[in-house]
């Protein structure tokens, strides 16, 4: 993708500073380096090499889920507060997850779970947007996710498209924003946990062979010749480009059985839970194993404004073990290291119950789980204070999250890329790489 | 390398412009210097000597510093001098002490200017003279500090010829010995440039005992009237000013003058004490939709801890706004200044509630409206005035929030003032209690190479698109060929494309109306019925739900309801005015469905406000609209139409009867208490017990009397047939989300309120326009624009369009269940149906209202579906449209050109068509060869767009 040759800079480097003239001197630059540095219109600008995360598989659990009911138990917190479950003990010593994550709590040394993320948007669409893009949502622009950013910065690897989502796209903030769309998520369009799953159209249709699909091609770029010479629109440009992931995808067997479920045996099946929780991590799994570099999932509907107790026993268990599953799975085949895991929700829930029985919307604190990927093992980053209603220590908002995450990835979240209308836009507008969260 | 090269440009254009600069200054001097002691030429005062002062003396001797005591800036203060006396003495050489001070040598202290000084012998010259012929300083000019940019753009202006001057506002009333009022004025120029010349325009007032003026500030002496005469170049404009109460004080009030500091310092914002929870266990009503609920948060709330009335200057909420103690949100304002001020005053009078009957605002006006600047660094202040329930005006100002959509084109700062950056457009809106305004301001630099060009018109659409490009300086494309028109109009209004023989003789048609012959063709066909049937059916979510008891048989009868109306051509308010008060069996009358697929009375309430008005008010549910004008009251006015709508079961199972319980409230979450019924954005009406308040609301909801029906309606239409309307998305018409042209907007919606609501009249309006008809090759001026319609943009064929178009090329048959053999996608009722095509090209759901359930854009899924899936490869074969050819003794070529016009509209190109004949050599099968031409021909991008 971005192997045009440009030093790098320093990361404090504002542009206003990159601009001043005297620096040209101080930096040793020759004039050419400068031009260069010019012609790149005065962007930040920043070489992305794979990081120690070589790939993410972002768990997205819709409706915003609990906290309290998850991460962040508050046993000591009275009834209205606490909630209808107990909490259990974990692998690290002294902290409790609920009763609901026993599974987690057994491979709590593996992951870091913060309880101390934190913004200001508590309605669906706007949480979600923060989640997905790092991102405040903005009137005037709309921000490409972070799978989007993967994409655009490494392009594909071993012939898989790089943003992968499972089952779907799952929601509008999940796609390219100001992006050019060639960097938009490629939707499974089935889920993996039915029976009869596979994604379509892979493979040459019956009776083409390899030869006569090589010279349908060519004929395509003779008839498409014409309107791609007169024509210029990022839609068109996207669509070509999809043609070309198309192509690699459908030339390769290895790309291809990335997607095939019947290739894991049952056993692995069961043991991630044969839910929609469970094959869908397991093909999480399956896939940046074979070379996506970004998968983003859903599971469940956490929107539990009434009757929290069953709604979580609903979603909670198969949840608990499938990640549990995951982050062990990855860890035996000796991916967890270069694999970066994080499971979010657009936000918590109150801290009261209310009278429904349920919890609302609470942005202000909630839990998220990290793991792998050079993400440290085996700690709480953060707390929320004792009825989980703000943060307590070490708030994370958004901004810090993405550029940590980024920052795994080998992505300078400073760097700037060019909306509409020469506009340059940070990756990630002011975040810091939380050190804290590092292995 | 391309790089490299790129770079090696940019240095030199930086300099050109300082290079220009200078000739240019040179210019405009002249060359009189040597000529001194002979007859004097008295420099004109606005030309020569103004900007000389303004660009090297007034910063130091102005408004914002005077140093040694000296103020330039006036004649008056001139004359008067400072510390070392007068520094402007008319006619006297010798002892005008500013003339002493240029002319110094140039290594003395006191030569002036101390930087960049000493000045240029002609600007010395200047002075000289012009002190020397008597110092003519027009009355009233008062002189202000201006760069060289500004005065470069200046001079750039003085060659225009002015066309309008204006002031806002138009009148100024003063009442209380408080009370003051801003002014700017603004002149256009015959390219339509607006430049803010209140710096630079002549003052005067005809009374000075009643008001006094202050920088472009007035405020009042007494009670009684003045006239601030302003004139301008050749221009004189006139600004009456009313005085009353001017001896009254008006003591500080909560409502009127603490809760928007509070906005203005930006404590009650979403991420501050205006969240829902507060922040710091202080919470503030969101932008101050509860002045109630504030006072008590303040006064009571946690005792006296807030709030200190033995010292009101340390109260807390004093001490932690100027950050005196620690204040997460760290300082707000400086102590002393008018925001302190206005809070220690409200304190010192002890903290009082307003009385129940205090002035409410109830119109805010953000002036000028709409500018077009020219040069980076131009500049316009603004002025907000605040209407209140009491007839007075107020200057808001100081207390408005102002920001910008684009900041790359446009900055604002705090106390509204414009400056332009880099070409573009941008949408700057103020906010003043539950009040947002916005004008449009449009960039351009002043060094464009353009020349307004005369085009030909169809129709109203056309001149109102060609004002708005003028303003950008841009150019639209030419007008698109026969072929691209033909294929266009067909995909957009019937869903089809023409078949071989149309094109043919639309082609060899020589008439110039043919294009409106076939629009109007099209209109009438049954297609163009099923087209809108669809649109609507997605805006009504026609889908079968068996959680909310939508059996298929209601989905049927609602969609055959709708169909039947939009193709009997029955008006769009007979319509909607049907399906809002709709009472029966859901399926004796379908129309009632509306009330059975939605039955939460607040979503309906949301749903009616984003389908037929084309607003999202879902936020004011739980508190005022953040980006809107919509407070809380606002929505449960509204949702009080709904609140008794009944819903019971009928005889059949599968059915349910919708009817008028009569009886019924919805409470405000705040008060508790249910609110009057009240349009959005309109009046309260008056209802009679045991009146359907539904019918109330369609009565007036699809009547001109709701300005934003007929507005959404036709941007509807507009963004069927652009891809994108003139307010994007549809559904979210907001202050903060501005039409990109509000003129053409206006005038499609007064046109649709004239032919009643009869859409086949506006679509035709729209398609015989010549902005639809314009190419999508670019120009130089429009490659980069994509909001304001001045070329056409490559469209996608939406989901259900593609499956037909794909279906009638390859003829053969779509079968879809619950339809006949053959069907169009369009017909399919039902939202839940779909198919693998149907999804993955993104055909909506209809689980919700929004626009953005139609989804447009590319990707992986599509290439590899129309590659590798059924709906190319199979359904090739099973047409059989080439073995049929070959079989009637065609030859490849005639194949190869029938296919073309029957997947382009279009005949090949020569080298096209040489390249695949050629491709067709040492081919086993010729069919074969022919159906890869074909699959070519389906996957390729001229084929899947609309262009």
């Amino acid at each position: 993708m971005n192997d045009t040759k440009c030093f790098e800079l320093p990361s404090h480097f504002s542009r206003r500073e990159f601009m001043h003239v005297g620096f040209i001197g101080g930096l040793g630059l020759t004039l050419a380096d400068f031009l260069q540095m010019k012609a790149k219109g005065a962007q930040k600008f920043y070489n992305s090499k794979e990081g120690t995360a070589k790939s993410v598989i972002h768990i997205y659990l819709p409706g915003g889920m609990a906290h309290q009911e998850s991460w962040d138990p508050k046993p000591y917190a009275p009834l209205e507060y606490r909630g209808p479950f107990r909490s259990i003990p974990t692998k690290i010593p002294g902290v409790h997850f609920s009763e609901q994550f026993k599974e987690s709590a057994k491979i709590a040394d593996k992951i870091t779970v913060c309880r101390s993320m934190s913004h200001g948007e508590a309605a669906h669409e706007r949480g979600t947007h923060n989640m997905f893009t790092g991102y405040r949502p903005s009137p005037a622009l709309s921000y490409p996710s972070i799978g989007s950013v993967v994409s655009h910065e490494f392009g594909s690897r071993d012939s898989l498209p790089p943003y992968v989502c499972i089952p779907k796209v799952p929601n509008e903030f999940a796609g390219s924003g100001y992006l050019s769309s060639s960097f938009g998520p490629f939707g499974l369009g089935g889920d993996p946990a039915k029976p009869d799953f596979q994604v379509r159209d892979l493979a040459m249709p019956k009776g083409i062979s390899e030869d006569r699909f090589s010279k349908r091609r060519s004929l395509l770029n003779t008839v498409d010749d014409h309107f791609r010479q007169m024509e210029k629109s990022d839609a068109l440009s996207s669509m070509d480009n999809f043609y070309n992931d198309a192509y690699s995808l459908i030339s390769s067997k290895e790309a291809r059985e990335a997607f095939d479920m019947s290739k894991e045996s049952d056993k692995i099946k069961d043991r991630y839970g044969k839910n929609e929780a469970g094959q869908r991590m397991l093909l999480s799994r399956r896939l940046v194993e074979s070379g996506v570099r970004f998968v983003s999932m859903t599971y469940g509907g956490w929107d539990m404004h009434a009757n929290i107790e069953k709604g979580f026993q609903k979603y909670g268990p198969n949840l608990d073990k499938a990640f549990a599953t995951l982050i062990s799975d990855l860890d035996e085949r000796g991916l967890l290291d270069s694999t970066l895991v994080m499971m979010t929700s657009e936000f918590g829930r109150t801290p009261k119950i209310n009278k429904t029985n349920g919890r609302d919307h609470y942005p202000r604190v909630f839990s998220i789980a990290l793991a792998g990927g050079g993400i440290a093992r085996g700690q709480v980053y953060g707390s929320s204070d004792a009825f989980a209603t703000a943060p307590e220590e070490n708030p994370l908002s958004v901004e810090d999250l993405a550029t940590t995450v980024y920052d795994r990835l080998g992505i300078v979240a400073d760097k700037e890329l060019m909306a509409p209308g020469d506009r340059p836009i940070e990756i990630v507008d002011g975040g810091k790489v939380v050190k804290e969260l590092l292995a | 390398m391309r790089l490299m090269s790129k770079g090696l440009w940019v240095l030199p254009t930086i300099y050109i412009p300082l290079i220009t600069l200078f000739a240019e200054a040179n210019k405009t001097i002249p060359s009189v210097t040597k000529k001194v002691n002979v007859a004097v030429i008295a420099p004109d005062f606005h030309r020569e000597v103004r900007p000389i002062l303004e660009s090297t003396c007034i910063q130091c001797h102005g408004i914002e510093k005077q140093k040694g005591g000296l103020r330039l800036d006036t004649l008056a203060n001139a004359k008067k001098g400072g510390d070392s006396g007068s520094a402007l003495i008319p006619g006297n050489l010798e002892d005008s002490l500013l003339l002493d001070r240029i002319f110094l040598p140039a290594d003395d202290d006191e030569i002036m200017p101390p930087e960049n000084g000493p000045l240029s012998p002609a600007q010395q010259d200047i002075l000289k003279r012009w002190i020397k012929a008597g110092g003519h300083w027009p009355q009233g000019v008062q002189l202000f500090p201006h760069s060289e940019r500004e005065l470069a753009l200046r001079n750039i202006a003085n060659n225009k010829k002015l066309v309008e001057l204006a002031v806002h506002p138009a009148q100024i009333s003063l009442s209380t010995k408080e009370d003051f009022n801003s002014f700017v004025i603004v002149a256009k120029y015959d390219d339509d440039i607006t430049r803010d010349v209140t710096r630079e325009s002549t003052l005067s007032l005809s009374n000075n005992s009643v008001v006094r003026m202050e920088n472009n500030l007035i405020y009042p002496l007494k009670d009684g009237n003045s006239t601030l005469t302003v004139s301008f170049q050749n221009r004189k404009i006139e600004l009456p000013i009313m005085v009353q109460d001017a001896m009254v004080e008006r003591p500080v009030s909560f409502n009127l003058d603490v809760m928007p500091v509070f906005l203005k310092a930006g404590c009650n914002t979403g991420s501050c004490h205006g969240s829902a929870r507060g922040q710091d266990r202080f919470m503030l009503s969101l932008f101050g939709y509860d002045a109630k609920g504030d006072h008590f948060r303040i006064t009571r709330e946690q005792g006296t801890r807030r709030i200190n009335l033995a010292i009101p200057e340390e109260s807390m909420l004093v001490e932690k706004a100027i950050a005196a103690v620690p204040h997460t949100g760290g300082k707000l304002f400086e102590k002393n200044s008018d925001h302190w001020n206005t809070l220690v005053g409200w304190l010192k009078r002890g903290a009082p509630e307003d009385p129940k009957d205090i002035a409410k605002p109830t119109n805010l006006e953000l002036l000028p409206r709409s500018l077009l600047l020219e040069g980076r660094g131009a500049r316009q202040q603004m002025t907000v005035v605040a209407h209140y329930s009491d007839g007075s005006t107020r200057d808001v100002t100081s207390l408005s929030v102002f920001q910008s959509n684009n900041d790359v084109s446009v900055n604002v700062d705090k106390g509204g003032l414009i400056t332009a950056d880099k070409r573009g457009e941008a949408f700057i809106t103020a906010r003043f209690g539950v009040f947002t305004k916005g004008t449009q301001v449009i960039v351009i630099p002043e060094d464009l190479k353009y020349k307004k060009p005369i085009l030909p018109s169809n129709n109203y659409i056309d001149q109102l698109v060609y004002d708005k490009l003028h303003k950008l300086r841009i150019y639209p494309s030419e007008i698109c060929s026969d072929e691209v028109f033909l294929r266009r109009v067909y995909l957009d209004v019937v869903g089809a494309v023409p078949n071989v023989e149309t094109i043919s003789t639309f082609i060899a048609d020589q008439s110039p109306d043919k294009r409106e012959r076939a629009v109007d063709e099209l209109l009438s066909r049954k297609e163009f019925t099923e087209m809108w049937v669809m649109k609507f059916a997605e805006l009504l979510q026609i889908r079968t739900d068996d959680n909310n008891g939508v059996s298929y048989k209601s989905t049927l009868l609602y969609f055959n309801w709708i169909k039947d109306r939009i193709a009997n051509n029955v008006p769009m308010d007979q319509i909607v005015r049907d399906l809002l008060t709709a009472k029966g069996g859901t399926f004796v009358s379908p129309a009632t469905n509306y009330y059975q697929i939605e039955r939460d009375n607040l979503k309906i309430t949301e749903n009616v406000a984003q389908v037929f008005m084309g607003m999202r008010i879902q936020c004011a549910q739980c508190h005022d609209h953040p980006f809107d004008q919509w407070t809380q009251d606002d929505y449960y006015s509204f949702a009080s139409f709904f609140s008794q709508v009944g819903r019971k079961q009928a005889a059949d199972p599968r059915e349910s009867v919708i009817y008028n319980r009569n009886t019924g409230e919805i409470n405000h979450p705040v008060h508790k208490k249910p609110m009057p019924p009240k349009f959005l954005g309109g009046e309260t009406p008056e209802i009679k017990k045991g009146t359907d308040r539904r019918q109330v609301l369609a009565d007036w909801l699809a009547s001109p009397d709701n300005p934003f029906f007929a507005r959404n309606l036709a941007n509807i239409v507009w963004s069927h047939f652009f891809g994108q309307g003139i307010i994007e998305p549809v559904d979210d018409v907001r202050i903060s989300n501005p039409p990109s042209n509000p003129e053409l907007l206006d005038q499609l919606a007064s046109r649709f309120t004239e032919y009643k609501y009869d859409f086949r009249k506006l679509v035709r309006d729209v398609c015989t326009s010549r902005i639809y008809q314009l190419s999508t090759r670019t120009n130089p001026s429009n490659e980069d624009d994509l909001r304001n319609f001045a070329r056409a943009q490559l469209r996608r064929m939406r989901a259900e369009v593609l499956l037909d178009v794909v279906s009638q090329v390859t003829k053969t048959k779509n079968k879809f269940q619950g339809l006949p053999l053959g069907a169009r996608a369009l017909q399919i009722a039902d939202g839940r149906f779909t198919n693998y095509f149907l999804t993955t090209f993104g055909r909506a759901t209809r689980e919700t209202v929004c626009s953005c359930e139609v989804v447009m854009e590319p990707n992986l899924s599509q290439a590899l579906h129309l590659l590798n899936g059924d709906v190319t490869n199979s359904r090739i074969t099973q047409g059989r449209i080439v073995q049929a050819m070959l079989k009637e003794g065609k030859d490849p070529e005639t194949v190869i050109e029938n296919l073309y016009l029957r997947c382009y509209s279009r005949k090949p190109r020569a080298d096209e068509k040489a390249n695949l004949l050629a491709s067709l050599d040492g081919e086993e099968s010729l069919e074969s060869a022919l159906n890869d031409i074909f699959w070519a021909l389906l996957n390729s991008k001229e084929f899947i767009f609309n262009h």
